[in-house]
This record gives structure tokens, C-alpha cells and sequence, in this order.
């Protein structure tokens, strides 16, 4: 199991104020699917990863799930219409981490940024609420919400969505608790 | 004859911390703040945010880089996407922008800087 705290270092001096993750009272866990159950009756966010998300048939696996991290990734993505209509159907939301962006180079990374804006694109038009954490395993992937912001506008989303990535959307998952 | 005023591209100016163990020279971490933004942007996109380390100091870690109000997110973003300096794990953490040097030294860099201080006395 791997745990960490999902962090946009927050100073009041930023100019987005808002709380983001960096106020979070709770772990945010990533898991694989065997164990989310027993996580989320511990009351934690509990999120897989992409490929953990999709059973032998690549279906949403039916499990207590708050999110999906990076389901752009791996290269073959099966992430299309059908299956955001599903995460939105079970309130899920999507999370785009800094530190997928930060592990890849050239041609790799730029290859993400396209399927991350395509990601934004649909998700933008299905509703599927998303979110922009740094998924930090290092203090020094750690960014401010300011540039954690930028990264979501890079990625597509209009300046608002980008904040409300980093501060509404977590809150909201949060009191959904 | 200057430049006339209405040609001139409105400057920005990105307050920055470099988050590392390892120490390393100024003109190094020029170097390597250079190439990401270049490998980023691309030579046209480079050309057009006129991408400049203004200064940098090692000791406190902090420094300026200035660029355009147009390609100011694309670089913050950039720079953001720096994973590693010379292969030693690294971070920079983009403290703010503003229109002015003046205006960005005094706001994000002085305050940081008295904060260390602090750190220091502290402990």
C-alpha cells in the first residue's frame, strides 16, 4: 500500500487563497482494487489508478471509488465517452497528477499533454469533475497552487476550472465524506 | 531612437525558489532553467516569451526570470516542469509575478528572505 498526502503547498500570500488539498485531514490513498473496500469504510478518499479502474472486460470496476488517477495513461487508453459517462453516473472524478508530467521527457511528454487536453476536452463535456494534485512521492515535487493552476490552463481548462480543480472540486469530495 | 512605446512587449516577472540538497553554481542553474523552458516552448515559442534570467543567487536560492505577459503562463508552466538539475532531483517553486523588478523583489522576494532569517534564529 502506498500512502501520501496529495499537497499544493498553501501560503496565504498565493494568489489563489483557496484551500486546495494543502488543508486535507485525511490521507489520500492510492490503492489497488482489493483493498479499496476496506478503505473506504475507514472513511478515506480512496483513488486507483487507470489501469486498476478497468476489470478483465474493460469495465469501471464496481467498487467504492472516489477517483481516477491519470486515466490518460498508460499509452493505450481506454477512456472514452461511454466510460466518462459511467464515472459521472458514480460521481467519480478524474485526477491529473504533476508528477506523471515531471517522470516523462520530449516526445513522451508531449504525447501526454495531448491525450491529458483530449481527457480535459471530454471530461469538460460530460461533466466529469476534475482534479489537479502534484501526487508528490518527493518534498521537491511539490509546487504552489499558482503553478499547479497553470498546468490546467496549459491542459485546456478555461482559469476558473483550474482553480476550482485545486480547491472546490477536493472540497466537495471531502464533505461528500 | 528607442523603441516606441506601443511595439514594446509588457514585461513580467516571475519570482522563483529552487528546492534542492545539492548545491549548484548560478550559472548552472541558468543553464538548466534555460533548456527546460527551451525544450518546452520550442525555439519560436523561446523567442516569443524573450525568456531572461534576470538574477540569481545561490545562497538564498531565489531569482527572477522575466518574460512577456503573453507566454508569462506557458513559462510558469515550464519551469514547473522541471523535475531535475544535472541529474540531482530538483524543484522551483514559482513564489509570484509581477509587472515590475522592483515590485517583485520587494513582494515576494525580501519577505522569504526575512522568513529564512527567522528559520535561522530559530533554530
Amino acid at each position: 500500500m502506498k500512502y501520501y498526502d496529495i499537497l499544493a503547498v498553501g501560503e496565504a500570500r498565493q494568489t489563489v487563497k483557496e484551500f486546495g488539498f494543502s488543508k486535507f485531514d485525511k490521507d489520500v490513498v492510492v490503492l489497488s482494487p482489493e483493498e479499496t473496500d476496506s478503505a473506504y469504510r475507514r472513511d478515506e478518499l480512496v483513488f486507483v489508478t487507470a489501469s486498476n479502474s478497468l476489470d478483465k472486460n474493460k469495465k469501471i470496476v464496481r467498487l467504492p471509488i472516489d477517483g481516477i488517477v491519470d486515466p490518460f495513461f498508460p499509452r493505450a487508453s481506454p477512456f472514452d465517452k461511454a466510460m466518462l459517462t459511467v464515472a459521472r453516473d458514480n460521481d467519480l472524478v478524474i485526477v491529473i497528477t504533476l508528477s506523471k508530467f515531471l517522470s516523462t521527457r520530449g516526445i513522451d511528454r508531449a504525447r501526454l499533454i495531448v491525450k491529458a487536453r483530449r481527457l480535459i476536452a471530454l471530461a469538460h463535456k460530460e461533466r466529469v469533475p476534475i482534479v489537479i494534485s502534484s501526487k508528490a512521492e518527493h518534498p521537491f515535487e511539490l509546487r504552489t497552487p499558482f503553478q499547479l493552476v497553470n498546468l490546467g490552463i496549459e491542459l485546456g481548462m478555461t482559469a476558473e476550472k483550474a482553480r476550482w480543480a485545486i480547491s472546490k472540486v477536493p472540497e466537495a469530495l471531502r464533505r461528500k465524506k | 531612437m528607442g523603441f516606441p512605446p506601443v511595439l514594446r512587449e509588457r514585461r513580467r516577472y516571475i519570482a522563483f525558489e529552487l528546492m534542492s540538497k545539492a548545491r549548484f553554481t548560478g550559472n548552472q542553474i541558468v543553464q538548466s532553467i534555460k533548456q527546460e523552458v527551451l525544450e518546452f516552448l520550442g525555439e519560436v515559442g523561446y523567442a516569443d516569451a524573450d525568456f531572461e534570467i534576470v538574477f540569481y543567487d545561490p545562497d538564498s536560492k531565489l531569482g527572477i526570470a522575466r518574460t512577456t505577459d503573453k507566454m508569462e503562463g506557458r513559462v510558469v508552466t515550464a519551469i514547473t516542469l522541471l523535475p531535475a538539475i544535472l541529474g540531482k532531483k530538483a524543484g522551483i517553486k514559482v513564489l509570484g509575478v509581477s509587472g515590475t523588478i522592483n515590485k517583485a523583489k520587494t513582494k515576494f522576494l525580501s519577505k522569504n528572505l526575512l522568513n529564512r532569517e527567522k528559520q535561522i534564529i530559530e533554530r
